[in-house]
């Protein structure tokens, strides 16, 4: 097959024929010739043709045939007829066929080289629109299918990490398929709420995919009960893993708090947070630190606002397609003004949506209008479902003890304590309670270790605590394999109490000690930590043991 | 004359481990700055021993004219600080 183009002439008059592949040739044209319908179909298939010049009337038949048959093999190859005066009235004919123009016999060479010529540089440029337009239709096709790909786990993942609340209620409007808002809410371990309404840079499937993993982290991190600071630390860390640097996710993050009394908000690069008084005053809880990604996560700063819970009845966040690029009575509208009108009309927060969509300029970037999320929460019903929280409380295991025998090297392990905590977590205790336990487990270990082993003097840890530290290393590299810690743990489900019992190898501390529990001076901060604890606290001075109960 | 305040993001644990460690962040933001901040965002165990640091950090701090803050300290570490009296000794933020 001839790779380069030429144009097929079908021409059984031989003068005719020689005139018009000559005045091609002559303008860099190449030619092949055939003299019969037969002839031409044999050619055809061995060449690249880049268009046919055909002659009507041949040996072997009229050439409307062979036109309907390359109408189908060579779609986009122009085809030009050449007619005698006495075929004028075929022309319609043919143009039905799909012949794109005629050439009057006899031919005059330059102008008939022109018009090829100018036929397959179109042709060119058709053929180029086609694929062009052929590639687009495919790309069109895979950006649908990987939209509702995207869309499916879009719905998914929403539907996974939203709970629903009564008080909280929720408005979007997207200005696509896919909105690059999202409110999420969860509930704490500690039955705390903690809200937080995100809005990614940009709008469609980027700004969406930009606050996926925010979502995830959200929930997981809710759940293991980390506090808003540290979630919202957790957050940045992870948009600043998965997210590119030039997108960001402006956010506002709510903890509303019945046992503490309090609402915390921490507001980076949103509206400003409208918050009603019981008395109807309303005051604006302003953006104070950037979106999250701008800032590296170990500059983001935590600083929460605090506000007490009972004084406030309502609560609106909103992301800023309500406020932004407003129009009334063909003047644009301050943030001031934007802000009083959601105020006003928190109530009915769909028509709010509504009204704030058609003042929406429309005039100025045509359908590239922000999403828009609304949420309304009503402290009152809010208060009422945290307390139900708060009563469903998990169910605690049966009874349980484990003894623990720390010997030598043993007992500078530094997480004992720790990890005996997390084993409670694991029982389903309460954080607070697993906290407290790690508190007095630690003092009453480090005493023994300390005082009973090392025999440091308790006093000067208080006084001289880098003294203290030195000596206490020094201790811990001369440790003796007898030296020995045993700590009982007791769990009893029907009195609801966890005894610790501790005793140590070592001589003992001073019981005296204890005497001076009161004042605030002369005595270790861990015995006082472990009494204000604990239930009860005695010391057997005959077995040198410690016996602490913590009720639940 | 106030000093923008430099910020160090206690871990979750905050217990004699973490003394080597808390020890360098306060000299180093001692360096840049005489009001400290104590983020406790994170933190969920703590012990006396992150008390007699925390003591040691405010002595520095007023040696040199300035101030400490604790941030963001909720649940039994919010109670520890408070039977301690240490809102005498930070302010809360």
């Amino acid at each position: 097959m001839s790779l380069e183009n030429c144009v097929l002439i079908l021409e059984d008059d031989i003068s005719t024929c020689l005139i018009v592949s000559k005045s091609l040739s002559a303008q860099g044209i190449k030619t092949i010739t055939a003299k019969t319908i037969a002839e031409a179909k044999a050619l055809i298939p061995e060449h690249d043709i880049a268009l046919f010049l055909l002659d009507v009337h041949l040996p072997d038949g009229d050439s409307t045939q062979l036109v309907e048959k390359l109408r189908v093999s060579h779609p986009l190859i122009p085809i030009l007829v050449m007619t005698g005066d006495y075929e004028q009235n075929r022309v319609a004919e043919f143009f039905d066929l799909g012949v794109r123009d005629f050439i009057n016999k006899s031919v005059h060479p330059i102008l008939l080289a022109s018009r090829v010529r100018n036929f397959i540089r179109n042709s060119i440029t058709e053929r180029a629109l086609f694929d062009a337009n052929e590639m687009y239709q495919r790309i069109a096709h895979e950006k649908e299918q990987e939209e509702e790909l995207a869309h499916y786990v879009y719905n998914h993942i929403l539907k996974v990490h939203t709970t629903k609340v009564n008080g909280l209620n929720t408005v979007i409007r997207s200005s696509g398929k896919f909105c690059g808002d999202m409110l999420l809410s969860a509930k704490a371990p500690n039955g705390n709420l903690i809200v937080l309404l995100a809005d990614a840079t940009g709008h469609g499937m980027a700004a969406a995919l930009t606050i996926y993993p925010l979502v995830s982290t959200f929930a997981a991190m809710v759940s293991k009960g980390l506090s808003l600071g540290a979630i919202l630390k957790e957050l940045s860390a992870k948009h600043s893993q998965c997210i590119p640097q030039n997108r960001f996710v402006a956010a506002v993050l709510l903890e509303l708090s019945l046992s503490d009394n309090t609402i915390r908000i921490w507001n980076g690069g949103m509206p400003a947070v409208l918050m009603f008084d019981n008395d109807g005053s309303l005051r604006k809880v302003t953006s104070h630190h950037v979106a999250i990604g701008i800032l590296p996560d170990d500059l983001v700063s935590t600083k929460m606002e605090v506000f007490e819970l009972d004084k406030i009845s309502k609560i609106a966040l909103f992301s800023d397609g309500l406020i932004e690029n407003k129009v009334m009575d063909g003047r644009s509208l301050s943030f001031g003004e934007t802000y009083d009108i959601i105020a006003a009309n928190l109530d009915d927060p769909e028509s709010l949506l509504s009204m704030m969509h058609s003042y929406e300029n429309f005039t100025n970037d045509l359908n590239d209008h922000d999403d828009m999320t609304l949420a309304v929460l009503d402290l009152a019903l809010l208060r009422e479902e945290l307390k139900q929280v708060e009563a469903l409380s998990k169910p605690l295991p049966g009874s349980f003890s484990f003894e623990f025998e720390l010997t030598g090297n043993a007992l500078n392990n530094e997480k004992f304590a720790y990890n005996i905590a997390e084993l409670l977590g694991t029982y389903g205790f309460h954080k607070d309670f697993c906290q407290k336990t790690f508190t007095v487990l630690t003092e009453l270990f480090v005493n023994a270790v300390d005082h009973g082993i090392f025999h440091i003097p308790s006093k000067l840890k208080e006084e001289d605590f880098i003294a203290y530290l030195s000596i206490r290393e020094e201790k811990q590299a001369t440790i003796a394999a007898t030296d020995k810690v045993t700590v009982k743990l007791a769990w009893d489900e029907t009195s609801q109490k966890l005894t610790v019992k501790l005793s140590d190898s070592g001589s003992g501390y001073a019981i005296e000690k204890l005497k001076d529990l009161g004042n605030d001076v002369a005595y270790g901060r861990g015995l006082k930590l472990i009494t204000s604890l604990c239930h009860t606290f005695s010391y057997d001075q005959n077995t040198n043991t410690t016996h602490v109960t913590l009720d639940y | 004359m106030s000093q923008s305040p430099v910020v160090i993001s206690i871990p979750e644990r905050f217990d004699f481990s973490t003394h080597k460690w808390f020890t360098e962040s306060y000299e180093q933001a001692l360096l840049k700055s005489n009001q400290v901040v104590l983020d406790f965002s994170r933190v969920t165990y703590v012990d006396s021993s992150a008390l007699g640091m925390m003591v040691l950090l405010r002595r520095k701090i007023s040696a040199s004219g300035g101030k400490g803050f604790v941030r963001n300290v909720t649940g039994t570490a919010k109670d520890i600080l408070e039977m301690a009296n240490f809102h005498t000794l930070f302010e809360y933020e």
